[in-house]
């Protein structure tokens, strides 16, 4: 989370306007690795220890919520799991993410896709 | 712009398999709130839940199962041929929550093959449909997203038919983190009443078939309900509280009604997100009052009858939503017995049958994500 917060601080930056920012995180892949690691957690420790930190990471919109929550961006804020390079995908949040600049007045839209 | 309606709606839910049986259990304000052995045995502190309990399905792909269940149903009803460019937009927390935990468990499991695309792509094989597919991980919200997305391609013309809705299997890893997260009711979810204590979870898939008006009065379809417009925002305040101020769903309620041009006073029925959790509903009660104002529609919520079910439950009660328009009849709040002085707002506790053209179905997430479909009647 931190490489991927750190990359959207060099580039774009931060939004002029975070409240007007549509925010389109793509990945095949997010929540996985936590939802693991959760659930060797509750193998380990028992269902009624298990570390809760570990859970609101297992969602795999953990990631758009704290980009925006970093950048304070409250416009719609979309996850799509898709297979890698599926280009299919990419052109639809492409599509409403252009429809989203016009319907919600949104000043910028955010692709982040996450390998 | 095209005016886009459903013409069919599946569901596979803990109170019953099929819009009717639903409903009339939904009417009747039975819940399907049980006690389970198996996760006693398993050492839960929490254990009771809102299953389908009368619906056989490999665990590992229980959602798909039950999504397939759902499309089948609302193929049925809304008596369509699927063209090929039929698009598939399903929306899931977890998708098939079964894989991670074998996985973890050490079976060789690859858990990615068993995401919330798997869920969307399961349908697209079954009735060999090459359109796009899109698979909205947006948790609690997930269901509105997709049909909202639906909408979205219909109106551009990238398709004919969509299938659009949300599925989502029992989760054990749900059911540890909500319970290990203190979000989990004492003794049944009740919506905005004064004792509420927290959610309890539920499982179910809730299967949509979206058109364009046109194409449906052209093939003699029956419209059952327009989609008006998505409103979404996102609260950008914390991973798994929302805003208290109740701003995220003030501005996706607004932002529905300024997509669609519908003004607030003129909505009928917000079927509320109500997840019976103390801060949630305690701040969902302050948007609607802060979209509302001495105008407030009549309030109702399924939580306490169906349970939560994450990915599944706004598509699940955007079904009651649907059903309710085409009955012209609000259904009561199961667990809603006693106002709470903060929330000062008043739930149905039995069936109102009124004239209801427009109806907001709210949903939000962990994550801070807030979403309100706009829907209206046929004849709207």
């Amino acid at each position: 989370m931190p490489a991927i917060i750190a990359t959207l601080e060099k580039e774009p930056g931060r939004p002029a306007d975070p409240d007007t920012t549509g925010l389109y995180v793509v990945s095949n892949h997010i929540g996985t690795n936590s939802s693991l690691a959760f659930w060797k957690d509750v193998i380990k420790n028992g269902p009624a220890f298990a570390n809760p930190e570990l859970f609101p990471w297992t969602l795999a919109n953990s990631v758009c919520g704290a980009i925006a929550r970093h950048f304070g961006i409250t416009g719609p804020n979309y996850t799509y799991t898709c297979p890698p390079d599926d280009e299919t995908c990419i052109n639809g949040v492409v599509k409403q993410a252009g429809e989203d600049r016009e319907k919600y007045g949104l000043s910028a839209t955010w692709i982040v896709i996450v390998h | 712009m095209n005016t886009i309606v459903i013409t069919g709606v599946g569901v596979v839910s803990p109170l019953g398999i099929g819009i009717d049986v639903l409903w009339n259990n939904l009417l009747s304000s039975k819940t399907s709130l049980q006690h389970f052995n198996d996760l006693e045995a398993a050492g839960y502190r929490n254990t009771s839940a809102c299953r389908v309990t009368d619906f056989e399905a490999p665990q590992i792909t229980r959602g798909a199962c039950m999504a397939l269940e759902a499309a089948k149903q609302a193929i049925a009803q809304s008596n369509i041929q699927l063209p090929k460019n039929t698009g598939i937009f399903l929306g899931s927390t977890l998708g098939e929550s079964m894989a991670y935990e074998l996985a973890a468990e050490g079976e060789p499991i690859d858990p990615e093959a068993y995401n919330t695309f798997s869920i969307a792509k399961a349908i697209a094989d079954t009735y060999q449909v090459i359109g796009p597919i899109q698979a909205l991980s947006t948790a609690c919200t997930a269901g509105n997203y997709a049909v909202g997305a639906a909408m979205a391609a219909l109106q551009r013309g990238d398709i004919d038919v969509a299938i659009a809705g949300g599925a989502e299997p029992f989760s054990r890893i749900a059911m540890v983190g909500f319970t290990r997260s203190r979000a989990m009711a004492a003794d049944g979810c009740k919506p905005f009443d004064a004792n509420r204590t927290g959610m309890v979870l539920g499982e179910g898939a809730a299967i949509f078939i979206v058109e364009r008006l046109d194409d449906a009065v052209k093939r003699g379809a029956m419209t059952l309900a327009t989609v008006h417009a998505l409103g979404l925002s996102c609260d950008a305040y914390h991973p798994t509280s929302p805003h208290p101020d109740g701003r995220g769903l003030t501005n996706a309620m607004n932002a529905a009604f300024k997509k669609s041009g519908i003004n607030a006073d003129d909505i009928d029925w917000v079927n509320i997100h109500g997840s019976g959790t103390r801060v949630s509903d305690a701040a969902e009660s302050i948007a609607l009052k802060n979209v509302f104002k001495n105008n407030m529609p009549l309030l109702s919520g399924s939580k306490g009858a169906i349970g939560h079910a994450l990915g599944a439950a706004s598509a699940l009660e955007l079904a009651i939503c649907v059903k309710g328009i085409a009955t012209q009849t609000i259904p009561p709040t199961p667990g809603y017995t006693i106002q709470d002085a903060d929330i000062a707002l008043d739930c149905t506790t039995q069936p109102v049958h009124k004239k209801i053209n427009l109806v907001i179905n709210n949903a939000s997430a962990f994550g801070g994500l807030n979403a309100s479909l706009l829907l209206g009647s046929s004849m709207y």
